[in-house]
């Protein structure tokens, strides 16, 4: 047996692969460190505590919901308050966002050249434009100039608008409304099993099951006869405006009434972040190779089937984590409420910052807040994300 | 008299004219893709339509099933015109198979779901049937263990048969094949070769697209040559082999053999 | 050949084309002409009240009394020629761009004569059309002798070199022009000139840093990655104008106090809020470029000898960027939009000046002519962003392999 003698040496200690990495995360981590260490010094310097937040909060919001606040309450009340205002304009927000989103999304695809150069221009404006000037557009420009209460313009005895707030007709829950609710719950199990029922039987027999037409037509008699048996567990109210007296105030009432702070903002985040997620919409659905659409024609399957069988499934995949981002979005661009004072949580946080200080703590608790709802909004939208794709799947 | 009538009249449906298309036109914008189509395909036959890319083989294919429609002209398959009636479209679809170059099959669904999707919703057959057709049909294809795989788990060449066997459940009179083997690898077009070539023994009617010319000898009983939307010359395999007449097929010919 | 005859088959004459254009794309179906018929009034009613309100009922004397404040806020008086020289070298590098890699269309030339007669008619007069004018003949002048003398000859290259570079000087000028020799103190920057400031600037630092935290994140070293992938993920976590408060109200205290740093003007924290803010959004968009390189050009590149830095800058970078081009201007365009929320920390931007021009006792109820002009200069920079990205995609082939 021979060796072969192997020319040159092993790297030197300074050449090797494992050094050259350690050091360089071990000057990373120094640097890292020492940035870390002066924010905490000068941090320390400042009042970091959150008892401030105990103290009488000393001002009125305006805006109130699922809360009872009078500026008797501590500023954290306040606080929450200004919480779920956020929640609910989110709330709505997204909705009304998502359902003009995919009308718009859609319509770009249209067939229909008008339709479709009309929701081209809707998101070419809308998507160019700041949301801040759309938002003090609305809000200056359109609802606080609507005439004042006692000139109010009344549509079709439906909704009544004025620059102090706008009525729209709004069903209030009554004393029997619990029950409904459990006959409701009810209903949708019946409606349920009803469409498991249908499509069993479709592909046993072949024969269309019109599941969903079947269902969603039984839960809704269910509830209309149940509705009329528990004694209307809804006050349904229009608008209405009360005579006037001696020729001055007309006061209104009935219906839900929004405020023009609300409704700018509302209105504004819904155009601005429909239009991204019209742009979503389309892309997704123009993603999909052009051949799955061909493929479903030349097998025969119909406009129907073909959408909701094939192009829908696979778009919704490519969808939804864009659809999260723009989602999230919506929910940090409600902080824009501050232009307009709607008392929202980052207007409320902003206000006692002002009155008490403590800057550090409050916005600390303000950013806190926003990853919680970013992170509830994501976490939805994950459980959703995979649900499409295990359906997408069987 | 009378039964000889009717004995040629049953000769005639034996052989009849499956598809008939005269003077096809389609445009595209300014471009004209076909210039005025002429031909007829009898029951039964297969036929090998070739040329080089832009000529137009891809559109009168995809005219036929109307995945495009022709702007002038006509085109009967099976009795039906093919028109702006929908359930005219409708029945040819059903009638018309088709094979993509890129498969196309859907890639949320499994192996099993994409033959038996149509079959059930547009055949209106019980899903037990349609999957049991399914799996009778990937028996034929050759991949039964495949079932309920998804597409992106198969070789190119197994996601074709399956497209074969997807079109075949809809028990089509007549199969389009538009390249089927282009996008595949050498050692996988063997596979789906064979597939048709049995296909076109059980005595399907097939067009097919394709410049593989060994199988198309074998299997055609006549070619089409097309080049810049025509029908340059069309005769059987041999006489394109042997005496091509016109001086585009044979430099084409010389191309790719 | 009987069928050799069809080929010259002529065109279908225009109202033939017209009447199955309409037939195809309006009314194809009754519900698709019932759709037209719906959207026909709608869409006419809401563009015959805008183009009415436009013409006719608006009062547009609100934007000439406040022109200037829309423009640069409160930008003293006698400093405004600071700003021509670069507005000139902008116009200046954009006509020779436009020779040296544009191709000229048709719509183009009919835009550049139309913004053109828009900006004398209603914007510019006395000594600023003159100046104005300048600029054009500079633009046009520039684009001329690039597209005819440079473009084909010897000195391509060389005139390609010299544009880019002046494009990257271009920020720089633009401030030293505006706070050089005895400037204008940034806390006077307003009007919309404080929105391309603060964007320019922002842009630029930006992508640098959201190039930077990009590769941090993407890195094999897990300190490293997971330090920028915190970063970004706190950065993203809460709106942007909960960071400008915070560089409004905190961030003083945390700034050592040497160098007069303390004191540093609003303008200058919001250029480093914008900064950092967008850098965390570039750098998510450039992560998913740097994934969508194949693995195969990192190891095209090792083979052919090249270390894993100018692997990295030279390989995989330029390509990642290639590919995300749309996403990048796009935020680039939401950087520019934001700019305007500076005008809740009482900068006159161009929002904030036309919240003064509302607040004015004689304009009073003209919010929609002040917040419409604005928007629109808003809409047309952004919009004029999107398009040129849509050119650069085409130019650079992405989608394309």
């Amino acid at each position: 047996m021979s060796t072969i003698a192997i020319p040159g040496r092993a790297p030197g200690f300074w050449h090797r692969r494992r050094t050259r990495r350690l050091a360089i995360q071990a000057a990373f981590g120094v640097l890292v460190a020492l940035i870390l260490l002066y924010l905490l010094e000068r941090a320390l310097g400042l009042q970091l505590g959150f008892e401030f937040l105990r103290s009488r909060a000393g001002f009125a919001i305006s805006h109130q919901w699922a809360t009872d606040f009078s500026a008797n309450n501590s500023r954290l009340d306040a606080y929450l308050t200004g919480v779920w205002n956020t929640v609910r304009l989110v709330v709505v927000g997204l909705l009304l966002a998502t359902f003009l989103g995919v009308l718009a999304g859609v319509s770009r695809l249209s067939s229909n050249w008008l339709v479709a150069k009309i929701a081209l221009v809707y998101v070419e404006v809308f998507r160019n434009t700041p949301l801040l000037i759309q938002i003090i557009f609305w809000y200056t420009a359109v609802f606080l100039r609507l005439p004042p209460t006692r000139e109010g313009i009344q549509l079709f005895d439906l909704v009544f608008l004025s620059n102090r707030a706008l009525v729209i007709p709004w069903a209030f829950p009554q004393d029997g409304i619990g029950v409904w609710l459990i006959v409701l719950a009810g209903a949708a199990v019946a409606a349920w099993a009803v469409r498991r029922w249908r499509i069993a039987d479709e592909e046993r027999t072949g024969q269309p099951g019109r599941g969903n037409t079947m269902a969603v037509t039984l839960f809704v008699l269910l509830a209309a006869v149940s509705y009329a048996l528990t004694d209307q567990p809804l006050d349904l109210e229009v608008p209405t405006v009360n005579p006037p007296v001696n020729g001055s105030f007309r006061g209104m009432g009935g219906g839900l009434q929004v405020s023009p702070e609300f409704a700018g903002l509302l209105v504004g985040l819904v155009m601005y972040t429909g239009a991204f997620i019209a742009e979503i919409v389309r892309g997704s659905i123009q993603a999909l190779p052009r051949g799955q659409g061909e493929a479903s024609q030349a097998l025969g399957l119909g406009a129907y089937d073909r959408m909701t069988l094939i192009i829908l499934p696979q778009a919704l995949r490519i969808m939804i984590p864009p659809l999260t981002n723009q989602y999230l979005n919506l929910t940090k661009n409600s902080s824009l409420a501050v232009a307009i004072a709607y008392p929202e949580l980052f207007f409320v946080g902003g206000t006692i910052q002002n009155n008490a200080g403590h800057a550090v703590p409050m916005f600390l608790l303000i950013m806190a807040t926003y990853l919680v709802l970013s992170g509830v909004t994501a976490t939805a939208m994950n459980v959703l994300n995979r649900r499409v794709q295990v359906v997408g799947n069987n | 008299m009378t039964s000889t009538e009717t004995r040629t009249e049953a000769a005639d449906a034996l052989t009849g004219e499956i598809i008939v298309c005269q003077d096809v036109e389609k445009w595209y914008g300014d471009f004209q893709a076909l210039r005025g189509i002429t031909t007829t395909v009898r029951e039964g036959e297969v036929v090998v339509v070739f040329g080089p890319s832009g000529s137009g083989k891809s559109t009168f294919l995809r005219c036929l099933n109307r995945l495009e429609e022709h702007d002038a002209g006509r085109i009967v398959i099976d009795g039906i015109e093919l028109n702006d009636d929908l359930r005219n479209l409708e029945k040819v679809r059903s009638e018309v198979g088709m094979v993509f170059q890129q498969f196309n099959l859907f890639p949320h669904l499994t192996v099993l779901r994409n033959i038996a999707l149509a079959p059930q919703k547009v055949r209106r057959m019980p899903r037990r049937d349609a999957e049991a057709l399914g799996r009778e049909l990937l028996e034929r294809v050759g991949i039964p263990e495949q079932a309920d795989k998804f597409p992106g788990q198969l070789s190119g060449g197994q996601q074709q048969r399956v497209a074969i066997a997807r079109a075949l459940a809809m028990r089509p009179k007549i199969m389009l094949f538009d390249e089927p083997t282009s996008a595949l690898d050498p050692e996988m077009i063997k596979e789906v070769l064979d597939v048709m070539h049995n296909l076109a023994e059980s005595g399907m009617t097939m067009i097919v697209v394709t410049h593989e010319m060994g199988f198309a000898r074998e299997v055609a009983d006549r070619f089409l040559f097309f080049d810049e939307g025509l029908i340059v010359e069309e005769g059987t395999p041999e006489h394109f082999f042997t005496d091509a007449r016109e001086g585009r097929t044979k430099l084409f010919l010389s191309q790719i053999l | 050949m009987a069928a050799a005859a069809r080929v010259v088959a002529a065109r279908r004459p225009w109202h033939v084309r017209a009447r199955r254009w309409a037939r195809a794309n309006l009314f194809s179906s009754g519900w698709n002409t019932l759709l037209t018929a719906v959207t026909l009034a709608v869409g006419g009613y809401i563009t015959f009240a805008l183009l009415r309100f436009v013409l006719v009922s608006a009062d547009w004397g609100v934007i000439e009394a406040n022109r200037r404040l829309i423009f640069l806020g409160r930008f003293p008086q006698g400093e405004e020629w600071r700003v021509w020289p670069p507005l000139w070298a902008f116009l200046l590098l954009a006509g020779a761009s436009y020779g040296l890699w544009g191709r000229l269309r048709p719509r183009d030339a009919v835009v550049f004569v139309l913004s053109s007669a828009f900006l004398y008619a209603f914007m510019v007069e006395g000594a600023n059309a003159l100046l104005l004018g300048i600029g054009l003949a500079l633009a046009i002048g520039t684009w001329a002798a690039s597209d005819a003398l440079v473009r084909g000859s010897r000195y391509e290259e060389l005139a390609k070199r010299i544009t880019v570079g002046g494009w990257a000087l271009l920020v720089p000028f633009l401030l030293f022009m505006l706070a050089g020799f005895g400037g204008v103190r940034s806390s006077l920057w307003g009007g919309l000139l404080l929105n391309v400031v603060v964007a320019t600037v922002a842009m630029e630092a930006a992508l640098v840093l959201g190039v930077l935290f990009a590769l941090g994140r993407a890195s094999s070293l897990p300190l490293v990655s997971r330090v920028s992938a915190l970063y970004i993920e706190v950065i993203r976590g809460a709106p942007l104008i909960a960071w400008i408060f915070i560089g409004w109200f905190v961030l003083p205290a945390f700034l050592p106090p040497i160098l007069g740093l303390q004191d540093i003007g609003l303008v200058l924290r919001a250029m480093l809020i914008f900064s950092f803010f967008e850098g965390a959004y570039i750098a998510e968009i450039v992560r998913g470029g740097l994934q969508s390189v194949p693995r195969g050009q990192v190891e095209a590149a090792h083979a052919v000898g090249l270390g894993a830095v100018r692997t990295m800058t030279l390989i995989v970078l330029p390509q990642a960027l290639r590919n995300v081009i749309p996403a990048l201007v796009g935020q680039l365009i939401t950087l520019w939009k934001d700019t305007s929320l500076v005008a809740i920390i009482a900068l006159t931007d161009a929002v904030g000046a036309a919240q003064a021009a509302i607040a004015q006792r004689e304009f009073i109820g003209r919010q929609a002519e002040v917040l419409l002009f604005v928007a629109f200069l808003f809409w047309t920079v952004a919009f004029v962003m999107s398009r040129l990205s849509q050119q650069l995609e085409r130019a650079l082939g992405v989608g394309q392999r």
